[in-house]
């Protein structure tokens, strides 16, 4: 806005002038009255004699009054500096004399003159001269006359010249003996200053405001001012005492009370005003000139042009009265009247009005801006400033010199400034960044870029973007881009053009003007002028331009937005040969680019050829050599004809001493890249451990080759620092077909430890020196350093940074790269002969590798060691301790097992202390010999599971100091190796029974038994739950107890042979035994109940140590026998004639002493055919038995077939359970079934 | 009138994860404009500062941003940020193809206008991701940022800014 006057465009505060109070020295005028000095000399002028109101209480109330000026405050209505809770003043103070502008200009001093003009106006007949404002257009002498609409001065009128108040000040006494004298003196004063203001007619108010220069009685003063006020016709609201000695609060109170009393009249003030200019608006005639024009045109003003302003007059008014909707309604008829209407239409373009009306234009645009910001309409006001400028570009490509020119761009540039600046001003709530910096931006709401449209507009009106009003530092930016655009429309004049015009070349002169549009802005000579003249700083205005959209964009954290204001002020230095400012600018900016961490290279590219430039220019041979090093990387764009040579980079630069560059790889774009993996994710000390180290060029692919005096690679750990030395002429160990990997291979061997200093940064450390590589590359070539590292430490050990070094003969370069953590897509090289393949590794694999301890070489085995052994078996392992070390180990065994009730174990050999388990010195081994030691302990009886664990520890007899540790651990299985299911089947006893008839008597002392006898078969089915084949070596039933009978004799059926018998697991083994069973006698019908365990003998059948036949006992379940219950058996035979016969007798046995009758049947079946009885009755005698017979002739072979006999106990009703007999078998379904066997 | 005069695609960049330009296509009149392909870096990676203040607002749930703000008179930058990061950012020209300013047609963009397009360079995109052949690990910033080259999917970019115009629903 500095292009405008301040008056013209500023915001308007009624204006207050402040009349004798503070210094008495002159003031200096203001350029409103110098410029233009018909205000002051027909000027109305007031003064008084009494001196000026000064001192201490002087200034602190006129401190207290400015504090009011809201001049500077923010163009809204939110209270804010210099407002208060008012609506804002502007102050003038002047001594004791001021001039009020003239209301009415001199009449023409050539009046008569006038009248023979032939074109004038008619003049009214009665001779009297229509007098007007000196700024009026009607005025001979106004700067506007005849046809100017407005004058800047007139707007300086009402803010700096005429005031809506005057306060007057003056001292008043309490000196009790001058106060009459005083007084008298202050009434006449006050009304002489009362008489002047009203001859000027100006409706001002006069306040007169007294100051007490000490204290006195209040009822005294009370009387005075009623005298004083009477004496002037003053009412009490006009007049005030200061009392003496009032803080500086109190001041402030005081202060406030005048102007709050002062507010309304001065509204009122300004409303007049309006209603007078609307008065003459709404008279829609053109006012009479006081006299015709006489030069130039003969034009007068048209009614339109009236019409702009009175309307503007309007609208300043308002704006005074801080009415800023009801401005802008008036503002914006004045600048329709003024663009659409006939008025800008009828004024020549090359005519100097031309460019004041499109001053006015843009003041107008301005003010409407103002007020449609003030009420929040950001969106219109937007709109507005679209419009004026769509208005003007029409208008100046229309009848003005177009808009390719630089004049237009520089308009253009002006008027989006403008925007910020009102922007700026106004201060846009939704734009208002808080004054604290936010400390956690995450905890504050995100700062707005843009205004979201007002309520006005529906929320699908089709906006163009632009329209929602962006902040400030977009309109700045706008701003530079046209002024840039301006400087390259300026650089493209003729030379011609641009040489000062002398005197003589009047005609150029004019002729230029017809091209060049220079409003508000330099004629082309200082626009761009030739050679070294004097000439328009574009920089300088861009550079401030940039600078202000930098501060807002920082301000909203739009980061990147900033880094390229930073840059483009940068190249503005450049531009203009300020290489250090440049510099200052760029170095950080380039060192920490966000756009290099981001991969925007094509903006990298730009900076970095910006550094090479300055760095070039200040003979900075550091910073030249790092970013000769990044534009040689081949992720910039490749300039054409520029020649990629690293070594030379500092030709031509004028330095004395050889420079240095240490840099970091992430400060700059990639021109060689490194990568290290380990070949696996654990080592151990003193091992070798495999890595590859890959450097690879990334080199412009037209430069020259690279070639590195040194590559450094560095480990956190301990793992010695490893250096790569050149070595002309070394050969790689293979090249890949496409000669771009070069695969060498460093054995360990090769490396020896140096203390040598090959870099001066690097501090003296110990590290491996390679020196059989060759380190020049070639665009695009990738070295892989097959290495192999001997780590001394345990721990984690991780590579940390490559550093690759060049010593030329003009400069150092070291720059560093730090290896990432996890190296995405590694490649493995392999070599084959001379051929090289490559195999992607796993994504896990890093640069970091985990060291363990020394590994201990004593090798634990257990040569006769199975996880499973078997309940009650006696078990030995025996430990092998094999000393694979270099050196003879002095051992000491732990072995433990543990568990629920473990066993304990005990040392097998002939030394055998049970109690010194823990830790047995076992003594020394020799290198590649062993020592066997053998365990063993009882399996428990039950199933179980222990843990068992063997620690060796020893040492080395030549490193006592290091002890070594190996351990074993494994669990073990306790599990019963057998299992047996039982079968118990009745059998018939051959022997006779004893004959009811014919029993002996009991002799008491006979003791032999004479009950019954019976038969039973015992069959153990034994299965196998071990793992491995075991040896059976014998089977034994044991009776434990039986009850009601004599012992049973037991007599094994299936004896098993001296080598016993092999079963396999899972496999089944029967073991039969025969039962006889006698009582004692034969009254006695209890049950006899049988209890037995079965004991198997067994060993493992394949070799095992110390081997001794292991007893496993299986409990059989009892078993109940009643012996005085009548019982069916059936069994069978096979026909001896024709085996498919079956010989069944079912022997019926009656133990009892009662005879039973059974009824007896067997019934017919579709499975066999029979001959026997099909039902008969048979009575049994007591402690008889008696066979049926049947035989059965099978109609299917190969199946159980089913005899359904039945036999029913007639005396009791009861069907008696048939028992299966020999070849028999009860099925669970069917009963008893017999098996009819093939032919 | 609408197809030469009013807003067209000026320009259409990706932008990964980091932040690193992934693929960036121009229109006409841009395409052959000297400097154009630096300036239109330049603005879309201005525009990145817009994409992390939106990011910022947790309970932002539409993937549409809408516009990220306007240049000048003529260009607007509108983003799209997809689940997993990557931000879609579209240039308007408000002047149109043919780039002048009196061929403007004065029509503005409704809020959503553009979400066909996004849509569209979405669909695209994940076409892209499933290509085999194409390794999202190879375009990051530390594997030194490689653009985009799939022919497959830059032409589909070219089709969705060269068919993209206002009131359009599909594309």
């Amino acid at each position: 806005m500095d292009g405008y006057p301040a008056d013209y465009i500023g915001h308007n505060l009624p204006f207050v002038l402040l009349f004798g109070i503070g210094s008495t020295e002159p003031k200096p005028l203001l350029p409103a009255e110098k410029g233009f000095p018909l205000l002051q000399e027909k000027g109305i002028y007031i003064s008084s004699e009494l001196p000026n109101v000064t001192g201490p209480a002087a200034d602190q109330l006129l401190g207290n009054f400015h504090e009011f000026d809201a001049r500077d405050a923010s163009w809204n209505s939110r209270p804010g500096k210099g407002k208060m809770g008012t609506m804002g003043f502007t102050f003038r103070t002047v001594g004791r004399a001021f001039t009020f502008p003239p209301r009415k200009a001199n009449p023409p001093a050539t009046a008569t003159v006038e009248d023979n003009e032939p074109n004038s106006l008619q003049r009214p007949s009665s001779g009297i001269i229509s007098l007007h404002s000196p700024l009026s257009p009607l005025t001979p002498e106004s700067p506007t006359f005849p046809d100017g609409i407005m004058s800047p001065l007139w707007f300086s009128k009402h803010q700096v010249l005429l005031p809506s108040a005057l306060i007057s000040f003056f001292n008043f006494t309490m000196e009790a003996g001058t106060s009459t004298l005083h007084d008298n003196r202050l009434k006449s004063e006050i009304n002489a200053l009362r008489t002047s203001i009203t001859s000027s007619s100006y409706k001002l108010r006069l306040l007169i405001v007294l100051v007490a220069d000490s204290e006195g009685s209040e009822m005294l003063t009370n009387d005075r001012l009623a005298n004083i006020r009477r004496g002037t016709n003053l009412d009490p609201r006009s007049l005030f005492l200061m009392p003496h000695g009032l803080s500086t609060i109190e001041v402030g109170g005081f202060v406030g009370t005048i102007l709050a009393s002062l507010q309304s009249s001065c509204v009122e003030y300004y409303r007049d005003l309006s209603k007078h200019a609307r008065r003459k608006r709404n008279r829609g005639t053109t006012p009479l000139p006081t006299a015709p024009p006489v030069s130039g045109t003969s034009q007068t003003l048209s009614i339109q042009g009236w019409t702009v302003r009175y309307e503007m007059k309007l609208g300043y008014f308002a704006e005074f009265r801080q009415e800023m909707d009801a401005a802008g309604h008036n503002y914006e008829a004045a600048y329709e009247n003024l663009v659409d209407g006939e008025v800008f239409e009828g004024i020549a373009s090359w005519s100097p009005r031309f460019d004041e009306a499109r001053m006015l234009a843009d003041v107008l645009a301005t003010r409407i801006l103002r007020c449609l910001l003030w009420t929040g309409q950001t969106t219109s006001a937007a709109q507005s400033w679209a419009n004026h400028r769509w208005r003007m570009l029409d208008l100046v490509d229309r009848k003005g010199k177009g808009s390719a020119t630089y004049g237009w761009q520089a308009w253009e540039a002006r008027w989006s400034s403008i925007m910020a600046e009102l922007i700026e001003r106004v201060d846009v709530p939704i734009f208002h960044v808080p004054d604290h910096p936010r400390l956690d931006p995450t905890q504050f709401e995100v700062p707005d870029i843009y205004a979201i449209p007002e309520k006005s507009f529906a929320q699908e009106d089709r906006l163009p973007p632009w329209d929602l009003l962006h902040h400030e530092g977009y309109w700045y930016r706008r701003s530079a881009n046209r002024t840039r655009v301006r400087r390259k429309l300026a650089m493209l004049m003729p030379k011609e053009d641009r040489v000062e015009p002398g005197p003589s070349l009047a005609s150029t002169v004019t002729s230029r003007t017809h091209v060049y549009d220079t409003y508000l802005c330099p004629e082309p000579h200082f626009e761009f002028a030739l050679g070294d003249k004097d000439t328009f700083d574009h920089s300088a205005l861009l550079i401030e331009t940039v600078g202000k959209a930098a501060i807002h964009f920082s301000q909203r954290e739009q980061k990147r937005a900033v880094e390229r204001a930073g840059f483009e002020i940068a190249q503005e230095h450049m531009k203009s040969g300020r290489w250090q400012q440049a510099w200052t600018l760029l170095g950080p900016l380039w060192r920490n680019l966000s756009w290099r961490k981001t991969g925007w290279w094509i903006l990298v590219e730009e900076v970095s050829w910006a550094v090479r430039a300055c760095a070039r220019n200040l003979d900075d041979g550091e910073t030249l050599i790092a970013v000769e090093w990044e534009l040689m990387s081949d992720l910039l764009t490749t300039r054409a004809n520029w020649q990629y040579n690293f070594s030379n980079c500092l030709e031509g630069l004028d330095i004395e001493e050889r420079p240095h560059a240490i840099v970091d790889a992430d400060s700059l774009a990639p021109c060689m890249t490194a990568s290290f993996t380990f070949g696996a994710r654990e080592g151990h000390v003193g091992e070798a451990l495999s890595a590859q180290l890959t450097i690879t060029s990334r080199a412009q692919p037209v430069s020259t080759p690279i070639q590195l005096d040194e590559i450094e690679l560095t480990f956190d750990g301990g793992l010695m620092a490893l250096s790569l030395n050149h070595s002309e002429g070394a050969e790689p160990a293979a090249v890949s077909g496409d000669g771009l990997v070069e695969y060498f291979e460093t054995a360990l061997n090769e490396s020896k430890t140096s203390t040598t200093v090959s870099s001066p940064t690097t501090p003296l450390t110990p590290r491996s020196v390679l020196n059989l590589v060759e380190l020049t590359f070639r665009p695009g070539l990738r070295k892989v350093f097959n290495l192999n590292l001997v780590p001394r430490d345990s721990g984690e050990v991780r590579a940390s940074q490559v550093v690759l070094s060049i010593r030329e003969e003009s400069f150092y370069f070291d720059i560093g790269i730090k290896l990432q953590e996890i190296v995405p897509r590694v490649d493995w090289w392999h070599r084959k002969d001379a051929l090289l393949s490559r195999r992607k590794l796993d994504l896990d694999l890093h640069t970091s590798i985990a060291i363990l301890p020394k590994p201990p070489k004593l090798q634990i085995e257990l040569p006769t060691w199975r996880r499973t052994y078997y309940c009650d078996e006696l078990v030995y392992i025996t430990v092998r301790l094999r000393n694979e070390e270099i050196d003879t180990a002095d051992i000491r065994l732990h072995i433990n097992l543990s568990g629920i009730d473990a066993p304990s174990l005990s040392w097998s050999s002939e030394d055998a202390d049970v109690t010194s388990l823990e830790g047995r010195s076992v003594g020394e081994v020799a290198p590649r010999k062993y020592i066997e030691e053998t365990v063993s302990f009882r399996a428990p009886k039950e199933m179980q599971e222990f843990s068992f664990e063997i620690r060796a520890d020893y040492i080395l007899v030549s490193d006592p100091n290091t002890p070594i540790s190996k351990a074993f651990k494994d669990s073990l299985q306790i599990v019963a190796p057998f299992e047996a299911n039982y079968e118990f089947q009745p059998r018939i006893h051959p022997d006779p029974w004893p004959n009811y008839f014919n029993i002996n008597t009991i002799d008491k002392d006979d003791t032999t038994a004479r009950g019954l006898k019976q038969k039973w078969s015992h069959t153990a089915k034994i299965a196998s739950f071990a793992t491995e084949p075991l040896v059976i070596k014998s089977v034994e039933l044991k009776e434990l107890s039986t009850k009601n009978s004599l012992p049973a004799s037991l007599t094994t059926t299936s004896p098993i042979s001296e080598h016993g018998v092999a079963i396999q697991p899972n496999d089944l083994y029967q073991h039969s035994f025969d039962l006889e069973l006698q009582k004692k006698s034969l009254e006695d019908s209890h049950h006899i109940t049988l209890t037995f365990e079965l004991e198997i003998i067994w060993e493992r059948s394949s070799p095992f140590p110390s081997a001794v036949p292991t007893s496993t006992t299986l409990l059989v379940p009892p078993l109940t026998i009643p012996f005085s219950e009548p019982r069916l058996i059936g069994s069978c035979a096979y026909s001896a004639i024709d085996p498919s016969i079956i010989n069944m007798t079912y022997t019926l046995e009656n133990p009892s002493m009662h005879t039973l009758t059974f009824n007896l049947s067997m019934e017919a079946s579709e499975e066999f055919a029979f001959s026997g009885p099909k039902s008969c009755t048979t009575q049994l005698l007591p402690l008889s038995r008696k066979d049926i017979k049947y035989n059965l002739l099978p109609m299917k072979q190969g199946i159980w077939i089913r005899p359904s006999f039945k036999c029913v106990d007639v005396g009791f009703g009861r069907t008696l359970r048939c028992l299966a007999g020999e070849r028999c078998r009860i099925d669970r379904q069917r009963g008893l079934v017999v098996w009819a066997q093939a032919e | 009138m609408a197809a030469l005069g009013g807003p067209a695609i000026a320009c259409i960049g990706i932008i990964g994860k980091q932040d690193n330009p992934l693929h960036m296509s121009l229109f006409p009149p841009h395409n052959n404009a000297a400097g154009a392909y630096l300036e239109f870096s330049f603005l879309l990676n201005a525009s990145l500062d817009i994409f992390d203040l939106r990011a910022r607002d947790k309970n932002r749930v539409d993937q549409d941003l809408g516009l990220l703000h306007a240049m000048d008179e003529r260009l607007s930058v509108w983003g799209w940020e997809t689940g997993t990061g990557t931000r879609f950012a579209i240039v308007l020209d408000m002047y149109g193809r043919s780039g002048g300013e009196g061929e403007a047609s004065g029509l503005g963009v409704k809020e959503g206008e553009l979400r066909p397009a996004f849509r569209a360079l979405q669909t695209a995109y994940i076409g892209l991701l499933r290509n085999p052949f194409y390794i999202p690990d190879e375009h990051t910033v530390a594997a030194g940022g490689v653009q985009i080259k799939a022919k497959g999917f830059i032409k589909e970019v070219e089709r969705i800014g060269m068919a993209w115009k206002p009131g359009i629903t599909t594309l």
